[in-house]
């Protein structure tokens, strides 16, 4: 399932066609690119509870990270659980009391030796997450 | 504002509505096939009478049951487009316009009327002459050629082909949006309200069950995806990690690769109404090497 998130918008820097949304989840900021339209459609304001999805598939796994990755948005876990399919696999990862989804080939999850009770990082550019506000009735 | 409220019974069906429908925008009368959607209307212009309740256009009171207001449909400043198009199959696009208005005193805005939805030229050809989009362009500008304080369109599309239909979604909204006319949309088509309606009241068995914008109607949250496509599922199928879920958009088939547990958390099945939502940064584009 597409991780669900609750976080609170920490700050918004709004650009000429993109907004820049610094949300805090838990302890981890997360960083998402929305487009300005967006931003203003949907009022979004600093201070605001927000739900962010992340879809399984833009989700990268990484172990021992190390070295420097342009991609913004990191949380250490632990694999709770694996789903293997005949070509992909889902990965579920406990991250600050939260599950996350990734879902890899599973040539990666061989390659890497993923396992139940391994520590990784999941990944995600700012450019694929998805913000999502109820609309109050 | 119009503030509608009224019960009526027959046959054993109870319509009991209230609505308030703000001026200058396009609110959709939204539900399945006997929702009452369709007698509303007629409730509204005066064609039919409610049993009781209150019918009241800004100051103007068109009913009132308990002081015997009943204005009769000719003195309200209705105007009204059917699914089946109701042009005089004798008189000529022009005269059809210009029917129940001073023609000659009317005779550039009949012109610019029908320039207005591409049928300068048309002027003189009869009803049975046209096809069926050309002929609910005409039934759509007759109506506005009266300069109606509300216009009421019963599923005007429904009889159309899907690209007639999309032609005319399109137009539609441009020109409803120029006259900033009141409008009252009965459709039963969900891409259809989605990109027309500023506001839906979504009706079931002769009662309101929700009214918002089309996004709080549906969907009760707003997104971040700019892109958003309505839309039927048509087929599902499985796979333990990514499902195939193919939606149908107007007369497309869009085939998209849905996490399978989401489908589950959704209790999502064929038949389903779903709009498909994707960041913008999410696609590519291919220029075409001919003109589509």
């Amino acid at each position: 399932m597409a991780s669900r998130l609750r976080g609170t918008i920490v700050k918004i820097t709004p650009g000429q066609i993109h907004a820049h949304v610094q949300i805090l989840w838990k302890a981890i900021p997360l960083s998402v690119i929305v487009t300005r339209a967006s931003c203003e459609d949907m009022h979004l304001t600093a201070g605001d509870d927000i739900n962010v999805i992340i879809k399984g598939t833009d989700v990268m796994l990484a172990k021992s990270l190390s070295g420097l990755l342009s991609a913004r948005n990191r949380a250490k876990g632990v694999v709770k659980h694996i789903v293997q399919g005949d070509v992909l696999s889902k990965v579920f990862v406990e991250s600050q009391g939260d599950t996350l989804h990734a879902i890899i080939t599973n040539a990666s999850l061989k390659e890497m030796d993923i396992h139940h009770g391994d520590e990784v990082t999941a990944i995600v550019k700012s450019t694929e997450l998805i913000l999502s506000k109820e609309i109050e009735s | 504002m119009l503030h509608v409220s009224f019960k009526k019974i027959w046959n054993g069906f109870t319509l009991d509505a209230t609505l308030e429908i703000p001026f200058g925008k396009i609110t959709a009368l939204f539900g399945p096939s006997g929702a009452g959607k369709s007698t509303i209307l007629r409730i509204i212009s005066g064609l039919e009478t409610a049993d009781e309740g209150r019918i009241s256009y800004g100051s103007e009171v068109w009913f009132d049951k308990l002081s015997g207001i009943h204005l009769p449909p000719q003195q309200r400043p209705v105007g009204f487009v059917f699914q089946d198009f109701a042009l005089f199959p004798h008189l000529t696009v022009k005269k059809n316009v210009a029917y129940g208005i001073k023609e000659k005193k009317h005779a550039q805005e009949v012109r610019d009327l029908i320039s207005l939805v591409g049928l300068s030229g048309y002027e003189h050809y009869y009803p049975a002459q046209l096809s069926g989009g050309q002929k609910q362009r005409v039934a759509l500008i007759r109506a506005l050629a009266r300069k109606p304080g509300l216009l009421l369109m019963d599923e005007p599309l429904s009889a159309l082909d899907w690209e007639t239909r999309r032609q005319l979604q399109e137009d539609l909204k441009q020109i409803l949006r120029q006259f900033n006319v009141t409008t009252i949309y009965v459709t039963h088509d969900i891409t259809e309200m989605y990109k027309l309606a500023d506001y839906v009241i979504a009706l079931e068995s002769g009662k309101v069950m929700r009214r918002g914008t089309p996004e709080e109607i549906f969907l009760g949250k707003k997104l971040s995806t700019r892109i958003q496509i309505s839309g039927k599922v048509i087929g599902i199928e499985s796979d333990p990690i990514m499902v195939a879920v193919t939606v149908m958009h107007e007369d497309q088939y869009i085939k998209t690769l849905i996490d399978a547990e989401e489908i589950d958390r959704m209790d999502l099945k064929i038949g389903d109404d779903v709009i498909i939502g994707a960041k913008s940064s999410d696609v590519i584009l291919f220029k075409t090497l001919t003109k589509l």
